[in-house]
Formats: C-alpha cells, structure tokens, sequence
C-alpha cells in the first residue's frame, strides 16, 4: 500500500512538474500527459477512491456507524443503574450522579478485518436496558451475543460471570431488545439468530423457540404468554412454560418495536407504517391504524419506539415525529402531537404525563388529561435510548454518554456524565 | 437510487443479490453512449501510441514544439484527451451513488437502520415495509464479507481480465512498467478491500467489471487479452523475431545507467531521418554491441561528436 501511494504522489508530483513546465496552456500540458492517457484515467479514479478511503477512515468508507449501543436504566431505591457506551455498567447516586462501587466494564474481542480496521479489544455495545428481578441485574451485549448478569448489593454492582449466558462462547448474534422477566424470574429475550430463548434466574436454558427471521425486538409477557416480533414481519405468541406456539399473526412490516400488552390485547407498531391491536388469546386482529392506505393521518415512517397506555388510548410514537393517540377499543386516532423530531426513544409515563424526547435532544411532557404538550428541555444531544423514570423525574441518556436527570414538573436538569463518571 | 434498489428488490421476489445484478446492468446500460465514447476516446490514444512515441523521439529536445505537434495530431485523428476522461468524470458520481445506495440499503446495525430511515421516500409505502431486505444471496450474506474468499477471487480476476484487455503494449520500458504495476495493483487492491468490505458491494464489482468486459470487447475487442490467447506453439517464429528487441532494451538501460546525459542512438535520430532498425544505417556502421562499460561511453562519446560536427 505504501509503495502504491508513493507511485501516486511520484505520478502527481510528475504531472504537475509537467504543468509548470508548460505555461502556454494547460491543454498543451495535457496533451503530452494523455500519451499515458489510459494510466491517467485510471490513476484518477484511483485517487478519488484513495482520498475517499483516506478521509473518511475504513468504517466511514463502508458508509456504515458503528454500533455503539444507547441503553437505558433502572431505578432503584436511590440508585441508578445504567449501562453506558463503552460497555459499562454502573450505579450512581440518582440524587448527585456520584457513582456507586465500580463500573464493570464489559469487553468482546473484535475480529479482525483485512486491511487494519478492526480488531483488539472494544468495549461491548449495549442497546438493551438493563432489568433486575431481586438482587441480580441482567442485560445483553449487541455485538458480544451473551447475556450477563450481576449482583446489585444496594450499593454497587459485582459481575456474575459464571451466570453468563452461554456459559462458553457466545450465540454468535447480537441481542439488540430489552430482556423480559416473569413472575417466577425466569429471564426471555430475542436474538438476531431468530431464535427466542428462556433462562431461568441463574441464566440456564429452559428453552429454545426459532422464529427463523432476526429478532431485535423487546418481548412483552403477560401471565403465561410471551409477545415478541421479528424481521420476517411476524409476532408471536410463545407459551412461556415450554415455549411452545400459540399463535402466529403476519404484518405487512418488520416489528422491531416492544409490543405492550394491555387486558386482553397486545399493541404493536411496524415497519409497515401501522400499527395493530391483537387479541391476545386468538391472535386475531382487533383493529388496525391506519385502516386503509388512503387515510391521511397516516403515519409517515416506521414505528421503532415501545407504546404507551393511558386511560382506555394508546399512544404510540413514530419516526415521523408524532405520538398518535389511539383509542384502544377501536383504533379510531383521538390525537396526535407532533414533536418535530423523529422519535427512537422508547418514552416513559410519570402520572398522567407521558415524557417523551426525539432524536434531537427536544424532551417533551404530553398532558394525557388536558391533550398539551410541553417543551421540557432541550439537550442539544443526539437521543435514541429508552427514557427511564424515577419519581417526577425522567432520565434521558444520550447518545454524548450524558445521563440527564430532569424534573418534569419545573424542567430543571443536572447532567451526569457517564464517560468520565462526574456530575455537573 | 436507495428507493429504487428496495422498489426493484421487492419486484425480483425481494432477492437483494439479483437486484445488485439488475440494477449494475440497468445503470451501467443507461450509461453506455457514455462508456463507449470513453472507451473509443481510450481505444484512439491507444493507437496513436506509436505516432506519440515518434514525435516524442523527434523533439526530445524541444517540448514546446514536442506538444504543438501532438495537439496536431490529435487533432488531425479525431481524438481528444478530454474525451477519455469526461465520460468517465460524468459517470463517476452515478457509480459512487450506486455504491453508496448498496451500502446504505444493507443496513447491519440500529444506527444504520436510523440513518436509512432518513433516505426513504414517504409516498412510496413499500419501500418502508420492505426494509430489512433479505440479505442472504446464494453463499453470501451480502451485509457481510465473504466467508470463503470467492468474492475477492472473482473481484481480483474480472478487474485483472478487464484491465488487460486496456493495457496497452509499450516498447519503452518505463511505461511497460507503469502499466503492468496499474494491470497488478487495481486488481490486488480491490481484491483485498473485499476481504473485508459487504459481500453486496463485491457483487456490485463483479457485476459492473463483466459489464465493462462485454464493453470492452464489443467496442475493441479483446484487447490485451488477445495476446494472451494468441502464444502457443505456432509463434514460435514471432516469438524468434522478435527475440532481438529485449537486447535494444537492455543496451539502452544499461546506457542510461552508465550516464544519464549520454544521449542514446535512437534518440540521435534526425527529423526526416529514418534509421529503421537500431544499428542498420548508423553512420559509425553499427554492428556488434559493446562488451564493456568504458566501450559504451566511448561509443556515446564518438556519436555525441559527431552529431556537434553534424551541426
């Protein structure tokens, strides 16, 4: 590669020896060049992939992110649990952002690529929020493909690694959904291998169910079934206790969206630009929005975020930057508020207020009684993780690795950053 | 170009590789008055080669008129060193729009899922459901390096074939050189950034190359590769020919090992003088080569003299 580049600049720095040489004209110059002229032609492209390649780095020249993980957090008691980017998992004071114990930092062994980029140790992305059930925290690596566990003291958090799931290796496919707990602790969740596993406490397998398409959605569990979506535009309906199939209901869109189950009805928004309520225990369709293609409300990009209940109306965020505001029963949309930003961030509800922030930084409260919409803040910092609540305080994490604790009565902030683990 | 990509997918029975396939060909037959004045613009240069190197022969020492003359001839042969690159520069950013669209649309992570859903067109409900799109293909996982390597094989081996068609045969050593490093170096580079780059990508490459093959040989013929076909037993007596050439050569870069301002007895040639082949009517009577290093200084020596009493 070095001696290629040096074959660049040596022919460059030739032809533009060459163009001084001539000042009567640049064609004159030209013309003595176009004697390599197929050389030059091809030592241009070259250039401009050369200069793309060098500029804009590997991954960049891929035209691809990087996955970097945007998790959420738990509340508890005084403490905040959370994982940052980097793959850390930590536990702060929730009222100063004072961290608690130790991170523990999570690694994978990158593979290496063919020319450089790549390889060595990296922190584990996490994309999924941390969940706990008594005194062990669990939560999923994306591009590690385990599920890890750790003992919370009330203080500080302590790697279990031997209650990693695989014990050995990895699934060799990332978990991108939040994990699922039931009332007897068992532990679910999806993985982009398709398949859907159950673990009991301690993370060993009870079972497996392949759904043969990548699954990155959240489940939802409600008594003895499990909901859970997947890429090949499907939700299903799993018996809990044995993982065997109750019913199958077919989209028109990928389901990365969590599905939230509400009595006897689970909702759902798709890739299809829809979105559906299911009868639990027929998996029949109840209703879905918009009822046919032609409706003019109808939502103009793909539902990502989970849905939220209030008071017999779903409201359900879309990419477009509008919550619609559905009735349960009937579909029928009540509302809608648009926020102007894209909405990625599951969003959370405190009282009667759903908290809800775009991709953008913008934190909105939606007054579920009197249908107004207040500006909370603005973070100026790019948002996608789910928000997470304490008592009348919402905390958004964005993607700058800032955890923002934010009053949603008066909208007064404090920052605490997770990468250098300081408050201000 | 995204949206059309998903719209073509969903069409081809949402087989994302075909749809690579589709797409490369439909562009790449889009742009073909294009392709083909570039190729015949490359095609005349390449044959105006020899009356270049003459001219380049004949006013060694006089650029300014070395030029003048090559604008002339250029000019006379209907070719115009503009013509090889403008086509090019014009299709250049469809090309890296086609890539970028490929890359974009093989989405592999949440962010890039995000950054697409920032390019689809709302009208068009299809392009919205349609996404993820299948990516297995064949062996491959389009999102993804090719496990078993045939990629960057077969991307190697097409550039490789496609270049040599274009790469012409030079009689001066130093553009030989040029052009076999451009013949080796294409193919080795992109067949190394395949090892690591989405095998969709590398479809994309293999494609567009095979494309620009039939090009090449619809619009030239086989080219470089003809010589190729051509060495077996029955030019035994080309090859015996020829076999003096490499001889002149190997003189001439010793000679300018030697000393780089001796100036070589091609390059004394005279306008208006045709010396035909080197040695034949050299006024010192040519004849045998030098055996030593001091017998070739003596040698430039005498014919720089008598050039100056020529003068």
């Amino acid at each position: 590669m070095t001696r290629y580049l040096e074959s660049y600049s040596h022919s460059s720095l030739q032809m533009s020896k060459n163009m001084k040489l001539h000042s009567s004209g640049i064609l004159k110059a030209m013309s003595r060049e176009v004697i390599h002229g197929r050389n030059l032609v091809l030592l241009l492209a070259n250039m401009v992939l050369l200069v793309i390649l060098i500029s804009a780095g590997c991954t960049s020249m891929l035209g691809r992110g990087i996955a970097q993980g945007w998790a959420g957090g738990i509340v508890v008691d005084d403490t905040i649990i959370v994982g940052s980017r980097g793959g850390k998992i930590m536990a702060l004071d929730a009222t100063d952002g004072s961290l608690q114990g130790d991170p523990v930092v999570l690694t994978v062994q990158l593979p290496s690529s063919a020319f450089g980029c790549g390889g060595g140790t990296s922190g584990v992305a996490i994309y999924s929020s941390p969940v706990m059930n008594e005194n062990l925290v669990y939560i999923g690596g994306y591009n590690s493909g385990k599920v890890y566990a750790f003992l919370f003291d009330g203080e500080s958090l302590t790697a279990e690694s031997e209650y990693n799931f695989p014990r050995e290796g990895d699934l060799g496919a990332a978990i991108v959904g939040e994990l699922a707990i039931d009332q007897d602790g068992n532990v679910f969740f999806g993985c982009a291998n398709g398949t859907v596993y159950a673990l009991d406490a301690t993370l060993r397998s009870i079972w497996e169910y392949d759904t043969g398409d990548e699954i990155w959605s959240s489940p939802a569990i409600a008594e003895d079934t499990l909901f859970i979506g997947n890429f090949g535009k499907k939700l299903y309906a799993l018996n809990t206790n044995d993982g065997t199939e109750r019913w199958v209901f077919e989209t028109r869109g990928a389901i990365i969206a969590a599905p939230l189950v509400n009595e006897d009805r689970v909702y759902f928004g798709t890739f299809g630009r829809r979105f559906y309520a299911v009868d639990t225990a027929s998996g029949e369709e109840v209703w879905r929005f918009p009822s046919d293609d032609s409706d003019e409300s109808k939502p103009k990009n793909w539902f990502w975020a989970k849905p939220l209940v209030n008071n017999g109306t779903i409201y359900a965020p879309n990419m477009d930057g509008k919550v619609y505001a559905l009735d349960a029963e009937t579909g029928a949309l009540v509302n809608q508020f648009d926020l102007g930003g894209a909405i990625v961030s599951s969003p959370v509800m405190i009282g009667d207020l759903i908290i809800v922030a775009t991709q953008e930084g913008e934190v909105y409260s939606v007054n579920t009684v009197n249908n107004e919409q207040e500006l909370l803040a603005s973070l100026d910092e790019k948002t996608q993780a789910p928000l997470f609540a304490g008592t009348d305080t919402v905390y958004v994490h964005t993607f700058e690795d800032n955890l923002y604790a934010i009053d949603v009565q008066t909208g007064a902030s404090q920052k605490f950053s997770l990468s250098t683990d300081t408050s201000e | 170009m995204i949206n059309i990509l998903i719209v073509l997918s969903n069409v081809l029975f949402n087989n994302f590789g075909l749809t690579i396939i589709v797409l490369t060909f439909i562009i790449r037959g889009a742009m073909f008055p294009l392709t083909r004045r570039q190729l015949k613009a490359s095609k005349g240069m390449q044959e105006l080669q020899p009356k270049i190197a003459e001219l380049r022969k004949k006013y060694a020492r006089d650029r300014q008129k070395l030029a003048q003359e090559q604008m002339a001839l250029m000019k006379e042969s209907g070719v115009s060193p503009a013509g090889c690159l403008l086509p090019m520069l014009i299709q250049m950013p469809i090309w890296i729009a086609l890539y970028q669209s490929i890359i974009r649309v093989l989405a592999a992570n949440p962010e890039d899922f995000l950054n697409l859903s920032r390019h689809l067109y709302t009208p068009w409900s299809v392009v919205f459901s349609q996404v993820p799109l299948e990516s297995q293909f064949l062996w491959l996982d389009l999102a993804n390096p090719d496990p078993l390597y045939l990629m960057p094989i077969l991307v190697g081996g097409t550039m490789w074939l496609q270049q040599k068609m274009v790469t012409p045969e030079s009689a001066d050593p130093n553009q030989q050189t040029q052009s076999q490093m451009m013949l080796w170096m294409l193919p080795l580079m992109f067949g190394f950034f395949t090892m690591s780059f989405p095998s969709g990508l590398a479809l994309y490459w293999v494609a567009s190359n095979i494309i620009t093959i039939i090009m090449q040989y619809y619009i030239g013929g086989w080219g470089g590769l003809s010589t190729l076909f051509k060495r077996g037993p029955q030019d035994t007596s080309q090859k015996a020919q020829k076999r003096p050439a490499p001889v002149e050569t190997k003189k001439k870069e010793t000679m300018k090992a030697v000393d780089a301002d001796i100036v070589l007895p091609r390059e004394s040639t005279e306008e208006g003088t045709d010396y035909g082949t080197s040695g034949d009517k050299r006024e010192d009577g040519g004849g045998s080569y030098p055996d030593s290093i001091d017998s070739i200084k003596r040698q430039a020596r005498r014919s720089k003299s008598k050039r100056r009493k020529r003068r």
